[in-house]
């Protein structure tokens, strides 16, 4: 009798166990919501970009071990294996360039702030080095030997090392759109603000006047903003000759020039943000009461 | 005839003495068999009697240390078994009060904080021109705070040029 009690008692412990988890689980089913990604082009364009890049490593690991087997053993076979997994990877180092190639263009097409006689110039450039790594990649399976593709794999090395400065320019004009951007936004607001207090200081209505006193402060601070505007407008514009000048041709001068232009507009960035606060300043003094 | 009686009757008396005798004697030799008969059985008997107890003794032996060793399993595993539901049921309990601790509360109604003004507004503080353009001046001033020029995700891959043989 004691042991069909304990069984029971065992039992319904068990039974109770397991329903809170399953309760549980019901629970967190029920509170996650669902969401749905929204897929750009530029979010697709990065995606591809991503899976070739993906393939490259795979076909390039197979490329060394093929490499490494054909200069140990030196067969015929050893060889053939090589020359295959050249192929292979050299084909997929042109997709992921052109993948590349392709992020930037669409990056462009969204980027705001610089104008479309630019961006369709730098798009026109970017369409030719596609152009260019989509023969090269269709080129290359007619490369009859190993050295053949070697050839050809120095041509492709060549033409990216002198698209280097195409790259960081197209980087540089998406960074300087953006300080552009700002400018633009923050020059209208100067102006709409200057105008409210232009009518304020135009008022004639006994509660709305505000003071001489208050009424220096706040030209005060609409001198050092405007101030700060002028000098952010001369930074940007060092930044966008930097960035129209890019003086080197290869990959890695081409990186030394976009940091110079990325440190000019970097600075203009801090000027408009300081102009930005001294704008609030304004719209400060105007909420405040006099005391 | 008298005489001849008396041997007649004398011989039938021996005759008689000697189916006597020889009937004792049977019965002395059938009771020693018998006794003979039933030692053996008896011996018999005891013999077998001794093997098979003996057997039966040794089974319930080995069986017997084989059922404690499985009732000593069952108990642990079900130990062991029952502390880790009660552990998983603790754990569950103490997430399930927690959420509901971190849930805002929906019966009643909340009283609304009162916002803490440093300074005494102006007459344009209400104004909507000023409110659009103060909410436009701090959406900007984050931007420009938190935005990072770099463009770090279109920078060139890094590629493998470096083919020969």
């Amino acid at each position: 009798m004691l042991r069909k009690k304990r069984a029971l008692a065992l039992f319904i412990f068990f039974l109770s166990g397991f329903f809170l988890l399953k309760v549980g689980v019901i629970y967190s089913q029920d509170t996650k919501p669902s969401s749905q990604v929204d897929t750009s082009r530029l979010d697709k364009a990065y995606e591809d970009y991503s899976q070739q890049f993906e393939e490259y490593q795979t076909a390039h690991s197979d490329y060394v071990v093929k490499k490494a087997q054909y200069l140990r053993f030196k067969t015929l076979t050893s060889k053939s294996d090589a020359y295959d997994a050249t192929l292979l990877m050299l084909q997929k180092r042109d997709d992921v360039v052109v993948s590349y190639i392709r992020i930037l263009k669409t990056k462009l097409d969204v980027v705001i702030g610089i104008t479309s006689l630019r961006r369709e110039a730098l798009q026109i450039r970017l369409d030719d080095e596609i152009g260019w790594f989509l023969d090269h990649k269709n080129k290359l399976s007619s490369a009859g030997t190993l050295e053949d593709l070697v050839v050809d794999s120095n041509d492709a090395k060549v033409r990216f090392d002198s698209g280097g400065p195409l790259f960081y320019e197209s980087m540089a004009n998406m960074s300087f759109g953006r300080v552009v951007d700002f400018q633009e936004r923050l020059t209208d607001l100067f102006s709409s603000i200057k105008d409210k207090v232009e009518d304020i200081k135009s008022e004639q209505r006994e509660d709305y006047i505000l003071s001489e006193r208050k009424l220096q402060n706040i030209d005060r601070w609409i001198l050092e903003s405007d101030n700060r505007i002028q000098r952010g407008v001369e930074k940007q514009t060092k930044g966008e000759t930097d960035m129209l000048t890019f003086i080197s041709t290869e990959m890695s001068g081409a990186l030394g020039d976009y940091n110079t232009t990325l440190t000019s507009l970097t600075e203009a960035q801090i000027y408009y943000k300081e102009a930005g606060a001294f704008l609030r300043e304004v719209i400060r003094e105007i909420k405040i009461a006099e005391e | 005839m008298a005489i001849t009686k008396p041997v007649e009757d004398v011989g039938e008396a021996n005759q008689e003495d000697s189916i006597k005798a020889d009937i004792k004697n049977l019965k002395v030799f059938l009771g020693g068999t018998k006794e003979k008969m039933s030692k053996f059985v008896k011996e018999r008997k005891f013999k077998t009697k001794v093997k098979t107890t003996s057997l039966v003794n040794a089974t319930p032996k080995v069986s017997a240390v084989n059922t404690k060793l499985i009732k000593k399993f069952l108990r642990v595993f079900l130990i062991v078994f029952a502390l880790i539901v009660v552990v998983v049921i603790g754990i569950r309990l103490f997430f399930m009060t927690e959420g509901d601790i971190n849930k805002p509360g929906t019966s009643g109604a909340t009283p609304t904080p009162v916002v803490y003004i440093p300074y005494r507004p102006s007459i344009y503080s209400d104004d909507p021109t000023i409110k659009v353009l103060e909410e436009n001046i701090n959406i900007l001033e984050r931007e420009l705070s938190s935005a990072s020029l770099r463009e770090s995700l279109f920078t060139p891959p890094n590629l493998d040029f470096n083919v020969s043989f």
